[in-house]
């Protein structure tokens, strides 16, 4: 069966895109350093055309990636070379709000922010909120069970998913979960979610809402050193408090923060610490003195309160634009998201420099302390020769040393192409082999997302050093 | 992001060809705030697509014909530049790649009429009161005329207000605390001759005196955004010619002339008058910054209270950054409330000539503007941009009690008289 | 009862059961009878050999015990550093091991707070219908490698595998407790409070079958008086308070279902507020019992009337709910009502467990055609 032209049958000329200028802006994702031109890409307007999509590339045996906003900053939504991309960003339509429940459906093309902003009115909120929440869609939230600054207490994406509708790759219809999050029998969304898109494509899906704390306290302490930050971070834990948010910057990213928002961040400060507690005002109140006490004895030499609504998303805004904001300080970065078990912290950061000076790197830290959870940006520039490999190097070794103090390659951004010859390092053949026989049952052909997050097969396994195999048959390019 | 783009076959536009694709880091977080993007949903209709684009039309990998409607779609509005985290100077790669664009484009017969004939008048005043004349009259005639011009004949206002006299100097109230020169606009001269009116009242009150130079010219603007830039260089010289050197600030009251000015570095880079130019750009402001900078004299109450939602122009909010003065100077007056529309950062459509060359996109646009302005439920409407102001008050008329649409300055003014 | 029952001390013996045996079902204490009933073919995995804290270090937040470990083990352990199980499984003082009570999915009272059971499993190992002991997860509170299969097995009712490792994120639990508690007329306006209940941090939101809302709270004597103040308003009569021993006991003999009655079945319905007033429209006629969980999201029935699962079938689908039986004789599939995403789970049971080891997730009548 030829694809294209049945495509051309389901899709007006401007909703199906098979001209070089059309295809090339869908070539990548956040992760700029891989890219691969797909076959076409279509705009579908109707679940029924994703399914109808999706059957037909089933049947003719064709790849296809579904993209929400192209965000990924493992390569997740980069095309299959010769496939098809499914972009969902006219499917964004919020279907339902039940406040009384506690919950809404939204089709997968809906931009997270955008939930928040519509269930607002109710005095409820989505709580997942990656740095990217402006843009980034729940259908790559879902796929990448995408996290945020709020884990530690709220979970990730998927304790926030309720129920979905889908279109698995073979072309069946399911529908999984319940409005009332209380699964029975397998928690099969759960489980859906953080497929990296290899199951199918969401189409629709329940989230639960969380009611707005009515209290946000929220600090920010200067220290003059990244261990005294994180050593706070400690005694925070300790203390019996559970923080809804513990961010640590670092002094790059102070500084391009501060280029990008104007923050207001000390400017001379080693390290950054956010702390917020949330929740009923006269509990959060009287558990913020005891914080504020705490912080004292960490050896802060500054200590900001944010004294209002305003004050506290500035205080936000400059730690959530800290990624795109080190393009200020550097022409090209690669961004990791290890996690270290968070006792091990303060080790894996002197760890991170060391392998920093090792290789000349400049290596810029904002991570989410609560959880261990680490966004080393290498910066390189990739205009000098070997740049981009010393980078992945770098990058590799950090990926092991989290394995190693017995935490994960990915915390949140997923595994992708970036990472997946790191999955050895967590996983071994037996448990590889596992979830390839998953994936066989639900996608034979193997079609949906193909060549991300298993290592080998017919993506090879990025190496860290020389050029990517895929590079050499000329099938992926970087520049 | 990396490119191969030969930098030295670029000339003097090269750094702002190249400085955008640099700085991007291809993050997406302009996607939300693009209209053309939450109109169409499509990577090649936002910013960060076009960036893409532009990228590898420069490195030669797309033929430029290839690349225009997407790059023809962009309203310029600027969001993209007040979201970008990574310092993206969007304007300026969008504006040289225009130019660019501009001498390589072959166009249909159509295009080219109707660029000319929106250049040839819009930035003369008395051409452009004959054009409005005229094309009122058609109006009624409007489907026998090519369709390439109807969008334009709508948009015209059925009949004229009178022509403003404007003194050759303005004088100030109460002990002088600056001296400044107007750029009087072109449009706006004949759409809202009473704009300028209240600037100068305003300006008056405040213990400003104001030169209008008689032989100033238009800033450039429309023709530099629309990529002809020989035209906007001969324009753009006889206003720095026409404006005294003994002034604190030109000033500008429709945000689409002041973000133009703001561009001279663009337009002028490798002329050999390019020092001039930027000179006089960093002396140009927005009325309502220069008001807030000096420090407005405390407007008395108005004569009743007033709820007013205010509308952040895109060459106003993004191209200049400007939000806060006009907010500032409103809420001065004591019975004035402010109010926020959502989605602030989303243009109204009007942007430039958009709403003349991409009518249905320019009518969704409008129409969410409106939407959301009148949520609020407001007794008026402020901004600071002619262009906007025509676009909102079109959209209103389909509302039954449609609030007035008023310039920042005109509301102050009449706090000033009552 | 002459069960074929077995119990394995080591992992090694488990993958041998899978080598040597046509079918298996993984148990643990036995406290939710039907789902460790089976017929004689059967091997019943007794999973108490595996058990004990293998990892537990406080300021992580985590811990990785033995599938096997009885829950009041894991309790007891993780309440000397002040820690607890935020999802207060349910049986800890009957005897139920932790895996268990993730086969079941079930969650306690404390799942209103932060959220069930399956928010925070984040690690497994199992030993799949191949013999291969395979791991899921991690043992870090985020990880985003890989499948997800801790969350899979939560309500897995040991068909997909046997779990024999399990990792979970761990809280600190409020130092001291103190129960509000205020009658209704009838469940429906007390149900209706509950949606109103928005932005106050309760660790526990219960609505007995006598009416009676209970709301628990973190102590903490600063701020008691205001908080107190500030639910009476919403509930709109004032609140009774309960500290102490009281307080605790009617806690766990929340958990424990001790209102449920000797000898009667018992049902777990997933619900929200507004479905579960629904189904009790329909309840009140009957004389079957009920509590209403977790602020709504869990309504358990009981009854010692026979049929009681073939009605309940029948109205679970006409509201599109689920429902799952933990006591009394039941189906080959304990899982009742709308079964729409069960199609789903085949699926992956035959990649876990090609060769039918275990017992199938199909073969009940609530099976649509
Ligand atoms: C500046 C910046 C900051 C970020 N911060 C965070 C952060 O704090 N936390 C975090 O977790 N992530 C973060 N990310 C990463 C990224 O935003 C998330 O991974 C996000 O979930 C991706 O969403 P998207 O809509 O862009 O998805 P895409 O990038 O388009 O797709 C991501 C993956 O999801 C799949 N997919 C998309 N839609 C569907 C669907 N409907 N059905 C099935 N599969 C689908 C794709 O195939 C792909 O594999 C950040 C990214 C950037 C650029
Ligand atoms: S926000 Fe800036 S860096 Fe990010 S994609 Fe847009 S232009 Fe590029
Ligand atoms: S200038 Fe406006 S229309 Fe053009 S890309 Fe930027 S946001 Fe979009």
């Amino acid at each position: 069966m030829e694809l294209l032209p049945e495509l051309a049958k389901l899709y007006p000329s401007d909703r199906l895109f098979t001209k070089k200028s059309q295809l090339i802006t869908y070539e990548t994702d956040g992760l700029t350093s891989f890219r691969s031109e797909p076959l076409a890409v279509v705009v579908p307007e109707s679940n029924e055309e994703v399914i109808a999509t999706v059957r037909l590339c089933h049947k003719a045996g064709i790849p296809f990636v579904a993209r929400g906003s192209g965000t990924s900053l493992s390569g997740g939504s980069m095309p299959v070379e010769g496939g098809i991309v499914i972009t969902l960003n006219r499917l964004n339509k919020i279907l339902k709000i039940d406040p009384e429940n506690r919950f809404t459906v939204v089709q997968a093309g809906t931009v997270n922010l955008k939930v928040s902003q519509a269930v607002a009115a109710h005095g409820l909120y989505y709580a997942p909120d990656p740095s990217s929440q402006q843009i980034c869609t729940i259908g790559g939230n879902l796929a990448f069970n995408s996290g945020g600054a709020h884990c530690l207490k709220y979970g990730m994406t998927a304790n926030h998913v309720l129920a979905i509708k889908a279109v698995l790759a073979d072309g069946e219809v399911i529908e999984i979960g319940s409005e009332s999050g209380d699964t029975l029998g397998p928690d099969a969304s759960g489980f859906f979610c953080g497929n990296e898109g290899l199951f199918g494509v969401a189409l629709e899906v329940t989230l639960r809402l969380t009611p707005k704390p009515q209290r946000y306290c929220t600090l920010l302490a200067a220290y003059n050193s990244l261990k005294k930050a994180g050593d706070a971070v400690s005694s925070v834990v300790d203390s019996g408090l559970l923080p809804g948010a513990m961010e640590i910057m670092d002094r790059l990213a102070i500084k391009a923060a501060e280029m990008a928002v104007k923050a207001g961040y000390p400017q001379d400060a080693e390290a950054l610490l956010i702390v917020e507690l949330e929740g009923e005002t006269d509990a959060v109140e009287e558990d913020f003195k005891h914080l504020l006490a705490l912080i004292e004895n960490t050896g802060a030499y500054e200590t900001r309160v944010a004294a209002n609504e305003a004050e506290r998303l500035t205080i936000w805004k400059g730690r959530k634009s800290a990624f795109s904001a080190v393009g200020r300080l550097s022409p090209d970065y690669l961004v990791q998201d290890g996690v270290v078990p968070r006792s091990r912290l303060g080790e894996a950061l002197v760890k991170i420099e060391t392998y920093s000076k090792e290789y000349g790197i400049d290596v810029a830290n904002v991570f989410h302390a609560g959880d261990g959870n680490l966004h080393p940006l290498i910066m390189f520039n990739g205009k000098e020769e070997g740049a981009l490999h010393r980078a992945e190097e770098l990058a590799g070794k950090i990926l092991k040393m989290c394995v190693e103090m017995g935490g994960s390659i990915t915390g949140e951004h997923g595994v992708g192409v970036e990472k997946k010859a790191y999955m050895p390092e967590m996983f071994s053949e037996i448990d590889l082999e596992c979830m390839k026989r998953v994936r066989a049952a639900i996608d034979p052909k193997e079609i949906a997302n193909r060549g991300k997050m298993f290592p080998g097969g017919e993506a090879p396994a990025l190496s860290t050093v020389g050029s990517h195999p895929l590079e050499k048959a000329g099938i992926i390019s970087r520049e | 992001m990396q490119h191969a783009i030969d930098k030295a076959s670029l000339g003097p536009k090269s750094k702002a060809l190249t400085q955008g694709v640099e700085a991007c880091v291809h993050c997406g977080f302009c996607l939300p705030t693009c209209p053309t993007y939450d109109e169409m949903g499509e990577e090649i209709n936002s910013p960060r697509g076009r960036i893409f684009l532009i990228k590898e039309v420069l490195e030669g990998s797309v033929p430029m014909e290839d690349a225009l409607g997407p790059i023809d779609n962009c309203l310029g509005c600027d969001a993209c530049i007040t979201a970008c985290p990574s310092g993206v100077e969007y304007d300026h790669l969008i504006t040289a790649f225009r130019a660019k664009a501009e001498s390589e484009r072959s166009q249909p017969l159509g295009r080219k009429l109707m660029r000319s004939m929106i250049l040839n008048t819009l930035p003369y005043p008395n051409r452009a009161k004959w054009a409005f004349r005229a094309g009122g009259l058609v109006r009624p005639f409007k489907g026998l005329m090519p369709k390439s011009i109807q969008p334009a004949l709508d948009l015209l206002p059925p009949t004229l207000p009178k022509a403003e006299y404007l003194p050759e100097i303005y004088p100030a109230k109460g002990p002088r605390r600056g001296r400044v020169a107007l750029l009087t606009g072109c449009v706006q001269q004949v759409l809202a001759p009473e704009i300028n009116r209240a600037t100068l009242e305003v300006l008056s009150a405040n213990g400003v005196e104001t030169v209008i130079p008689k032989d100033q010219a238009c800033c450039g603007a429309l023709a530099l955004h629309t990529g002809a830039e020989k035209r906007a260089l001969k324009t753009a010289r006889q206003l720095i010619r026409s404006i005294p050197d003994d002034v604190d600030a030109l000033i500008t009251n429709a945000a689409g002339c002041g973000s133009g000015i703001n561009e001279y570095s663009i337009l002028f880079a490798g002329e050999p008058d390019e020092a001039e130019a930027i000179a006089l750009a960093d002396k140009t402001k927005d009325i309502s910054s220069y008001l807030d900078e000096i420090g407005l004299i405390q407007p008395p109450p108005l004569a009743e209270s007033m709820n007013v939602v205010y509308h952040d122009a895109c060459h106003l909010a993004h191209a200049q950054g400007e939000r806060s003065a006009p907010r500032n100077i409103l809420t001065a007056i004591p019975n004035l409330t402010l109010l926020e529309p959502p989605d602030w950062e989303i243009c109204c459509g009007s942007a430039g000539i958009y709403n003349i060359e991409k009518p249905d996109v320019a009518r969704a646009l409008g129409e969410k503007k409106v939407t959301n302005l009148m949520s609020t439920e407001p007794d008026a409407v402020a901004l600071g941009n002619i262009g906007c102001m025509t676009q909102i008050q079109k959209h209103l008329e389909s509302y039954e009690k449609a609030p007035p649409v008023l310039h920042t300055v005109q509301i102050l003014a009449k706090a000033y008289s009552d | 009862m002459d069960k074929n029952i077995t119990r394995p001390g080591s992992i090694a013996e488990i993958i041998d059961l899978v080598h040597s045996e046509s079918s298996l079902l993984p148990i643990g204490g036995g406290t939710k009878p039907s789902l460790t009933q089976t017929d004689q073919e059967t091997t019943l995995v007794d999973m108490r050999g595996i058990s004990g804290i293998i990892e537990y270090q406080a300021s992580e937040y985590t811990i990785t015990v033995n599938a096997g470990t009885t829950l009041s083990d894991v309790v007891a352990a993780l309440g000397e550093n002040g820690q607890y199980l935020p999802f207060t499984p349910p049986f800890a003082n009957k005897g139920a091991t932790i895996g268990g009570a993730v086969a079941a999915g079930l969650s306690g009272p404390g799942a209103y707070r932060y959220g069930p059971l399956k928010d925070f499993i984040i690690g497994v190992r199992f030993i799949d219908g191949l013999g291969n002991y395979v791991k899921g997860g991690g043992k870090v509170v985020k990880n985003a490698a890989g499948f997800d299969f801790p969350k899979l097995f939560n309500g897995s009712i040991g068909r997909l595998g046997i779990m024999a490792e399990l990792s979970f994120k761990v809280f600190p639990e409020p130092k001291t407790y103190v129960t509000l508690s205020a009658s209704f007329d009838s469940s429906n306006d007390a149900i209706k409070i509950l949606p109103k209940l928005l932005g106050f941090d309760l660790e526990g939101v219960e609505l007995s079958s006598s009416n009676e809302l209970h709301l628990r709270l973190g102590y903490q004597e600063p701020t008691m008086a205001a908080r107190k103040a500030g639910l009476e308003a919403i509930v709109g009569q004032p609140l009774e308070i309960t500290l102490g021993v009281h307080e605790s006991k009617r806690w766990s003999s929340i958990n424990d279902f001790s209102w449920k009655g000797e000898g009667a079945q018992l049902f777990k319905v997933a619900t929200n507020p507004s479905s579960a007033n629904q189904l009790l429209e329909i309840v009140r006629q009957s004389d079957w019992n009920w509590h209403l969980s977790n602020g709504g999201k869990s309504l358990y029935l009981a009854s010692s009337d026979a049929p009681l699962c073939k009605t309940l079938d029948t109205q679970l689908k006409k509201l599109h709910l689920s429902g799952l039986q933990l006591f009394g004789q039941t189906e080959a599939l304990p899982i009742f009502g709308q079964t729409t995403g069960l199609s789903f789970v085949n699926r992956i049971q035959k990649a876990l467990d090609p060769k039918g080891l275990f017992l199938p997730f199909t073969a009940t009548a609530a099976e649509p055609a």
